[in-house]
């Protein structure tokens, strides 16, 4: 189970650039040519679930 | 042969057709997200309507927390709680958060029913799923168990269960689970999700080729496939 550590959707249109921060939740030397899409979509990792690239508590 | 059809005639009598876009997505049970996620992407897919591209989607394993007990007997809160050392009111506001999030996707979470445990038991049977055409409906079963009803998706007798529900061989199932047969299969999928860089899911690949990260809302979902869509007729044309 992951819980949500940021819940603060930064809300921007489908395609937009990530907004500050906004790091893309995959490593360098993917072989994927990442689409952004909203920067608030949540993703999860380990224990935790966040917004990629606002920091966690 | 006789009376078989020529194979150069139904190449030119058929209609064109082009094959579904490939959509992969490397997602574990255990995952909230992973749910929301794929509510949004169907309904991204259907408000495309008549426009919308057939797709093949294939699930890929991942395992979120490897160190998740196996066998978890207290509650949501108190798992979280215990293991990132959170307020308990602070885990109970983000649970409401994602809660409320699911029910606008359609979704009727239930957090205090959720078993936590390990998946990677749940992983294999979605591998014999998907060698058996059933994985798509393995996968709604299997998150619908662990996020609404509270099902155990560790215990082989449950997890028979489900795969009964969606139509496969109990006998099968129970066989495939016990002796292990797709464990190397889980692994494999977890090392690709590590070749590529995965490091959170959901995380879709479109035609092995974009990567759309994260419960994307559904009106991205149908722009990514209307773009791929999109390119794919424009090389074929």
């Amino acid at each position: 189970m992951s819980p949500e550590i940021e819940v603060d959707a930064a809300g921007s249109a489908p395609f937009e650039a990530p907004s500050s921060g906004g790091a893309l939740p995959v490593a360098s030397g993917s072989p994927f040519t990442m689409l952004p899409g909203d920067a608030g979509a949540m993703v999860c990792e380990g224990d935790v679930c966040f917004v990629p690239g606002l920091s966690v508590e | 042969m006789p009376g078989a059809p020529d194979a150069f005639d139904s190449i030119v009598t058929s209609p064109i057709k082009t094959s579904p876009i490939k959509i992969d997505i490397w997602s574990d049970i255990a995952c909230p997200w992973c749910y929301i996620g794929k509510r949004h992407f169907e309904e991204g897919l259907a408000s495309l309507g008549e426009d919308a591209p057939d797709v093949e989607i294939e699930y890929h394993s991942f395992e979120l927390s490897p160190d998740t007990p196996l066998d978890f007997e207290g509650s949501t809160v108190e798992y979280l709680a215990e293991r990132k050392g959170m307020p308990v009111e602070r885990v109970e506001q983000m649970l409401d958060h994602v809660t409320g999030v699911a029910a606008k996707a359609g979704l009727d979470y239930h957090f205090e029913k959720v078993a936590h445990t390990k998946t990677l038991k749940a992983h294999e049977l979605l591998h014999f799923a998907k060698a058996h055409g059933k994985q798509l409906e393995l996968k709604e079963r299997l998150l619908k168990a662990y996020f609404v009803e509270g099902g155990r998706v560790n215990r082989i007798d449950e997890l028979v269960g489900f795969a009964v529900d969606t139509g496969l061989d109990a006998d099968a199932a129970r066989e495939a689970l016990e002796s292990g047969r797709y464990a190397a299969d889980v692994q494999a999928d977890i090392a690709q999700a590590g070749a590529y860089g995965i490091n959170g899911v959901p995380f879709f690949v479109f035609e092995g080729k974009y990567g759309v990260s994260g419960a994307q809302p559904a009106e991205v979902f149908g722009q990514v496939l209307t773009q791929v869509a999109g390119e794919r007729d424009g090389a074929a044309a």
